[in-house]
């Protein structure tokens, strides 16, 4: 999938070259290209870029399996952004963590009583990806009538946990860095009782929350169809290689549908990225996330299939991307949760009329 | 963001609601009802994208899109002139005479022309280049002599689309060429073949040395596997690859809404979202199309993954009609669903030859 056609052969320079820098190092590098600020307007200080620009960045992340939080920060300096706070926080890495509704809870200190109030945060966010390795984690909390943008301190990698009484700072995952099947750190956020002060807090629109999820649901698509890609570029050049019972594995009609089964996979998901980029909206984010997280277990599935037994070690690179689709297909939920939400859009009426909106993209 | 196609699809869907259409599926193979076709053919939505001169209505591949996607969405009766409007018409565009262009293009556009597809043999199915009918030289034409299968609408048929064999050469891709032959002509015998559920759609259509004259040959004598595989991407690529069992999901939409059930819904939103990315493949078709392509490979990969989609539909109803109490109505449409799905991942080629396809791009040897 190209989402940008000018941008891809950069992506690929840099995150091909850069395959075994250390992670500080290549930060160090897209910070100055100013890749985390893609998407975010220059008035606000990113790098401006359109929907597709950003995407094209997650498909590399995916299709390099780059160990760093390109996404996620620039989804943080993006949800900043919206609620008018200065994205700065974010330029050491940041997580995103996404509260829906009655997850956290956000108030004013009821003691103090002015604009210029502390605030008070509560709840937990199950699971945050990057946490506790990066310094900051953007907290976007969903309420009935508003949301709740807020920049938090992100407790220091391996550390014991951070005191919680400390101004500004939240608890991560207890004893250590936890790693998730992708190799990426990941862990609550846990609020107990966090104040934080007002400069660091904003409330936004309730749609705000809606976009960010919208949006990560999508960036996250993008950086599946990525390592997608990947595995199935390494599935190729394999079972033609690979040569059994004399002759090269794509000889056999069994491995030649499989591929074929694979390119059509591929096709589908493209297509769904393809709405959603130019037809942003909950139902095509919905829509794209389902299709990605299906498209990711069938892929991890047949590819290693078509692999053998070398695609289970650790020496040959088809796990950089499978371990990476596992993990990622159920962040923000999984497939069924997506679909979940999608379905309730489209009986909202009884009539076909939301499910046709969806589809076509026509407003009639 | 408006649709730029918004006030065509206003225009159909206002026809359709005006119809009381009796929505079924595969109403483009099963829904034969001429006088339908010739309203559409007043409206301008047969030929839409000739040029005017032959009748036709110079509009994009986009533009009948929409309005073939509006239509299967209400499960009209379409089937009088789908095979002329979909793959016949722009054959003769593309490799057809002037003359045939002129005589026959603006009647297609009028709703009165309509094509049964002499392609498969008993002999020849998915091995479709192993056909047997024989077109011999004569004065002035040709005598053409076999037998076809699986004609669909011939019964009804204005003109027949014959593939036949002119000659021999070192494969069995040379030597082929293609016929549209006039439906009265003597020596031809149609005979019906009965689907599953008792329905007339198909036919056996015999060729008993039927005199062809010369200006009935399509294009190029002898080039007719290049002609046909062409035509393939206009049959694969459209919207009726996975919109054939639409009424179902619409039922199914009707059903949950009144009987919610969790995992209904989520298998409604498993469906959408499968559906959004299979009409963005056909609205990709219908735009390569207009950039002048014949997009094989990519027409495959939608009528695999589109039958496969209408498979699922039909079967997620069944659960579907089942927790959340569908009505007669509904039952009727998944009754009339199961009877289709079988024949959808053969007809137009079967899914084991579009995997041949794909994979033949994404392998090649």
């Amino acid at each position: 999938m190209i989402f940008d056609a000018d941008l891809r052969p950069v992506v690929d320079d840099v995150l091909g070259a850069n395959a075994d820098t250390a992670p500080g190092e290549l930060w160090a590098l897209l910070t100055e290209l100013g890749w985390p600020g893609v998407g975010v307007p220059e008035d606000d200080g990113g790098a401006g870029g359109d929907l597709a620009a950003v995407a094209e960045l997650a498909a590399g992340v995916g299709r390099h399996a780059a160990a760093v939080p390109l996404i996620e920060t620039g989804l943080a300096a993006w949800a900043l952004a919206g609620a008018g706070l200065p994205i700065a926080a974010t330029a050491e890495r940041a997580a995103l963590a996404l509260a829906p509704a009655g997850t956290v809870e956000a108030r004013r200190d009821p003691d103090a009583g002015d604009d210029a109030a502390d605030w008070v945060l509560d709840g937990t966010v199950a699971r945050v990806r990057w946490l506790p390795e990066v310094p900051t984690v953007v907290l976007v909390v969903e309420q009935a009538d508003a949301t709740v943008v807020a920049v938090l301190d992100a407790p220091p990698s391996a550390a014991p946990p951070a005191d919680p009484t400390a101004p500004g700072s939240a608890a991560g995952a207890a004893g250590g860095v936890e790693r998730d099947l992708a190799g990426e750190a990941a862990g609550p956020l846990r609020l107990d009782g966090l104040r934080l002060p007002a400069d660091r807090v904003a409330v936004a629109p309730a749609r705000l929350a809606a976009d960010v999820l919208d949006r990560t649901a999508v960036l996250r698509a993008a950086a599946i169809s990525g390592a997608v890609e990947r595995a199935c570029t390494l599935t190729k050049d394999h079972v033609t290689t690979r040569q059994q019972f004399g002759r090269p594995l794509s000889a056999l009609p069994a491995v030649r549908q499989l591929v074929a089964g694979l390119a059509v996979e591929r096709d589908l998901l493209d297509a769904a990225l393809t709405v959603a980029v130019t037809r942003p909206g909950s139902g095509t984010a919905a829509a794209v996330r389902a299709v990605a997280a299906r498209t990711a277990g069938t892929v991890a599935t047949d590819t290693h299939q078509l692999h053998g037994a070398i695609g289970i070690t650790q020496e040959y690179p088809l796990h950089l991307v499978t371990r990476r689709l596992w993990s990622w297909r159920d962040d923000e939920g999984t497939q069924r949760r997506w679909e979940r939400l999608l379905g309730d859009e489209v009986v909202r009426t009884g009539s076909d009329e939301p499910l046709w909106a969806l589809v076509t993209g026509a407003s009639v | 963001m408006a649709d730029p196609h918004d006030r065509l699809r206003r225009e159909v869907r206002a026809f359709v609601a005006a119809a009381g259409i009796a929505a079924r599926n595969d109403s483009w193979l099963r829904g034969y009802d001429p006088d339908f076709t010739r309203e559409l053919g007043r409206r301008g939505w047969i030929g839409m994208t000739w040029p005017t001169e032959y009748g036709g209505g110079g509009r994009s591949n986009t533009e009948r899109f929409v309005v073939t996607e509006e239509l299967l969405r209400a499960g009209a009766p379409v089937t009088a002139h789908w095979t002329a409007d979909r793959q016949i018409g722009p054959t003769i565009l593309r490799v057809g005479t002037e003359d045939q262009r002129a005589e026959i293009l603006p009647k297609i556009c009028r709703g009165e022309v309509v094509v049964g597809l002499g392609l498969s043999e008993t002999e020849a199915g998915s091995d479709l280049a192993a056909v047997r009918t024989r077109a011999t030289p004569i004065d002035g034409g040709w005598s053409i002599t076999g037998a076809k299968v699986w004609t669909t609408s011939a019964h009804h048929a204005t003109h027949l689309y014959i593939l036949a064999r002119t000659g021999e050469g070192a494969s069995k891709h040379e030597g082929l060429t293609e016929f549209l032959v006039d439906a009265d002509t003597p020596g031809i015998t149609v005979r019906p073949i009965l689907d599953l559920v008792g329905e007339h759609h198909f036919n056996e259509v015999i060729l008993d040395d039927v005199h062809v004259p010369d200006d009935r040959v399509l294009g190029t004598v002898g080039a007719g596997w290049k002609q046909v595989t062409e035509q393939l991407a206009f049959e694969r690529g459209g919207v009726e690859r996975y919109l054939s069992t639409y009424p179902v999901l619409a039922a199914m939409i009707r059903t949950v809404a009144r009987h919610p059930d969790r995992a209904a819904t989520e298998r409604l939103g498993e469906l959408a979202a499968r559906l959004t990315a299979l009409r963005q493949l056909g609205l990709q078709l219908a735009d390569a199309l207009d950039q002048g392509e014949a997009p094989v490979r990519l027409a495959a990969g939608l009528k695999l993954a589109g039958t496969r989609f209408e498979k699922d539909v039909v079967e997620t109803a069944r659960y579907v009609f089942d927790v959340c109490e569908g009505d007669a109505e509904a039952h009727r449409l998944l009754v009339d669903g199961l009877a289709v799905v079988p024949g959808a991942s053969i007809r137009g080629g079967s899914s084991e030859v579009l995997y041949t396809v794909i994979s033949r791009a994404e392998l090649p040897r």
